[in-house]
């Protein structure tokens, strides 16, 4: 068995001891068998002297647990990483960022602790899926909403830590930014709420973000400096109707008017939903219908003279591709738009964005696709982008079935991500930049002209797939091209919003203002709350002092 | 790799067994439900599979990409219930989500990499239990 390092078989035995005995023999996992489980599957080293393994793993089946865990971790300084359902696929997975650390599995911290039907939240454990809340919300008859990724599988808690977003409206596509009050594990095991509950009487836990004085969520997430047991959300109230529309923009240059005004509707909640932007004349298909255009259920058409004309577009652009899209009525450009609320609202608030555009970009078109009463039948969810309904799905997985769109399904992929301004002049920026490294580094990404989503207000972000292959070779090539992509981001002032274990050390590099100030402030924190270095040694690049030379 | 009754007849008892040796550790005397088919019904390969397995009196379950109905309205009942381990013919990717999926739920996937079955875009595999772990304990 794998020990963690600089604990001698014999503490570790004795330490896995103590957690058997807070857990059970059953929960405890040791076999090879069972501690395989929480590899990373798409990671690039598979089976390399680089991937991140666990050395064991302890399933708690509650808070009370999860402190035992964490002081028998400090007693026997046994290095341990939590996750909550392990889902983050492209970011890491289930595997620690330090090699024979114990992962502490809180798949069985599984309870929703309450919905208020009324002031629209919920509070959860990290093992509560998006499917498990759905399921509740459903089967308690409760008008309340969930916003999820895709896919739906992961834990509401896990993803909002990790800073994942969904596709429903604005203020709920941000998870992090959607919560309202936490329950952490600090760790020496001391139990601590933030916000409005550390009021032990607390009557406004999830109605109020910051309680009085420094306001500390954010140091919980992406970060190792306690164990986050319970979370509050804020959830939408089923909206009466959804629309979905398509605003056309026929030439190159429209990309910036159309960005522009869309941050102004935005920024005006003259729309909420999930904004799409894709481009038919290029073949990037918009973010929420990828998965359409993976099953071949969706595509942009093309004829062999418009792809002799793409192929002489590296960057998205030539005189004459932008004629033949004049000529043949193919647009540049598409924004996807949706709007969620009371149909009359919506069609007054659809009225709004059509004149906006109309001012601004000549010859724009518009096009309904979804006009939606709401609920839906929920045998129907799937004619749709499930998620933008509120609706959580495994169907990200179906790809692997080749298509026209996809040709060559990989073995798994690493999430290239950096966020970027949200200009059209930066889209085109980052396509040059992007594209000519890709093509210096021959990587598979940046090939062809990428479109940003528009998870977040205010900002792009790219996440684009890098493929994880059968040939450790190609990996580590892709992996160091990963890294390069990363520094060169960094110096256009880009950089990611999230990251797997392996480029996280690149990534915080990148954030390197004042001579790294930032990673300093990091480690005095860790210093300061975590002296014995136990949980999750060099999350984002944050390690305890006795690791912190000699990064393993 | 061709399909015959002879591959699906031995997937079944290999499954069967190690779904036994599985749980007797931990549940006591328990003897698995036969094995049933689960197969990518978008892949002939698969649609084959299918074929020979009900030959051989064995229940298939087809499903076009997307698990999440079979999943939510089957699969997470019948794998809390102790049901019988399952030889699935899809997509690696598909593989991947449900292994992660049976992993909560206590069971694990074996997968034979070399073991293709006529289509180099599927994998055959075998649900079982995890060793020591009680069924539905998740």
């Amino acid at each position: 068995m794998m020990t963690p390092p600089g604990v001698s078989p014999s503490i570790f035995a004795a330490a896995l001891a103590a957690f058997e005995a807070v857990v059970g023999k059953e929960w405890m996992f040791t076999s090879e068998e069972d501690v395989a489980l929480y590899r990373d599957a798409y990671s690039p080293f598979r089976d390399e002297g680089e991937e991140r393994l666990a050395s064991a793993a302890v399933a708690p089946a509650s808070t009370e647990e999860v402190q035992q865990i964490v002081r028998i971790a400090n007693r026997y300084k046994i290095p341990i990483y939590p996750i909550s359902t392990g889902k983050n696929l492209g970011y890491g997975g289930s595997a620690p960022v330090l090699s024979g650390s114990v992962v502490v599995d809180l798949k069985r911290l599984n309870r929703i602790i309450e919905v208020n039907e009324k002031n629209a939240y919920c509070i959860v454990e990290p093992g509560v899926s998006y499917f498990d809340l759905y399921e509740h919300l459903r089967s308690t008859g409760s008008k309340l909403w969930i916003d999820c990724p895709d896919p739906g599988w992961g834990s509401l808690l896990g993803n909002a830590i990790d800073r994942g977003g969904g596709y429903t409206a604005a203020n709920y596509r941000n998870h992090f930014d959607s919560h309202c009050g936490m329950e952490v594990v600090l760790p020496d095991g001391e139990l601590m709420r933030t916000g409005m509950g550390a009021i032990p009487a607390a009557k406004t836990w999830q109605m109020y973000k910051s309680g009085c004085g420094p306001w500390i969520d954010g140091i919980f997430s992406q970060a190792n400096y306690g164990i986050v047991t319970k979370m509050g959300f804020w959830l939408m109230p089923e909206p009466e109707a959804y629309l979905r529309v398509k605003v056309h923009a026929p030439r190159y240059r429209d990309l910036v008017p159309l960005v522009e005004t869309l941050n102004y509707l935005e920024n005006s909640r003259i729309t909420s939903g999930f904004p799409d932007l894709a481009t038919p004349l290029l073949g990037y298909p918009p973010t929420g219908q990828v998965q359409l255009f993976n099953e071949g259920l969706s595509s942009y058409p093309m004829d062999e003279r418009h792809k002799a004309l793409l192929a002489g577009a590296p960057l998205g652009y030539s005189p004459e591709l932008e004629q033949y899209g004049l000529a043949k009525g193919i647009p540049y450009w598409e924004l996807w738009l949706s709007f969620y609320g009371p149909m009359e609202v919506i069609d007054a608030q659809w009225n709004a964005a059509r004149r906006h555009f109309s001012a601004v970009i000549p010859d724009v078109r518009f096009a309904e696709a979804d006009r939606l009463t709401l609920p839906i039948n929920p045998d129907d969810a799937g004619k749709y982008h499930e998620a933008e309904l509120g609706v959580p799905s495994l169907r990200a997985f179906s790809i692997g079935a080749r298509t026209a769109f996809n040709p060559t399904p990989s073995h798994g992929h690493m999430w290239f991500s950096p966020i970027v301004e949200r200009t059209g002049e930066a889209i085109f920026e980052a396509n040059r930049v992007f594209s000519e490294a890709a093509r210096r580094l021959d990587m598979p990404i940046f090939r062809s002209f990428s479109m940003p989503a528009c998870f977040w207000e205010r900002n792009f972000i790219f996440i684009l797939a890098t493929p994880v292959t059968e040939d450790a070779a190609t990996n580590r090539r892709y992996v160091e091209g990963f890294k390069e992509l990363i520094r060169i981001g960094g110096e256009h002032g880009w950089g990611e919003y999230r990251t797997a274990p392996v480029f996280q050390e690149t990534v915080m590099g990148v954030y390197s203002f004042n001579d790294h100030i930032l990673s300093k402030f990091h480690a005095t924190l860790k210093d300061a709350i975590d002296p014995n270095g136990i949980l999750a040694a060099g999350r984002y690049d944050i390690w305890p002092r006795h690791l912190r030379k000699a990064r393993p | 790799m061709r399909t015959d009754r002879r591959t699906v007849l031995k997937m079944a008892m290999s499954a069967s067994a190690a779904c036994a040796a599985g749980v007797a550790g931990a549940a006591g005397a328990w003897v698995p439900a036969p094995p049933r088919v689960l197969y990518d019904d978008r892949f002939e390969a698969g649609r084959a599979f299918a074929r020979v397995a009900r030959r051989e009196g064995l229940e298939t379950i087809g499903f076009s990409g997307d698990l999440t109905r079979l999943w939510r309205d089957g699969l997470r009942g019948d794998w809390a219930a102790r049901a019988g381990p399952v030889i699935g013919v899809t997509t690696p990717r598909a593989m991947l989500c449900l292994q992660q999926l049976a992993m909560d739920q206590g069971w694990r996937i074996m997968v034979d990499r070399n073991a293709r079955v006529g289509d180099p875009a599927l994998l055959r595999w075998t649900l079982v239990r995890r060793r020591g772990v009680a069924a539905g304990a998740a």
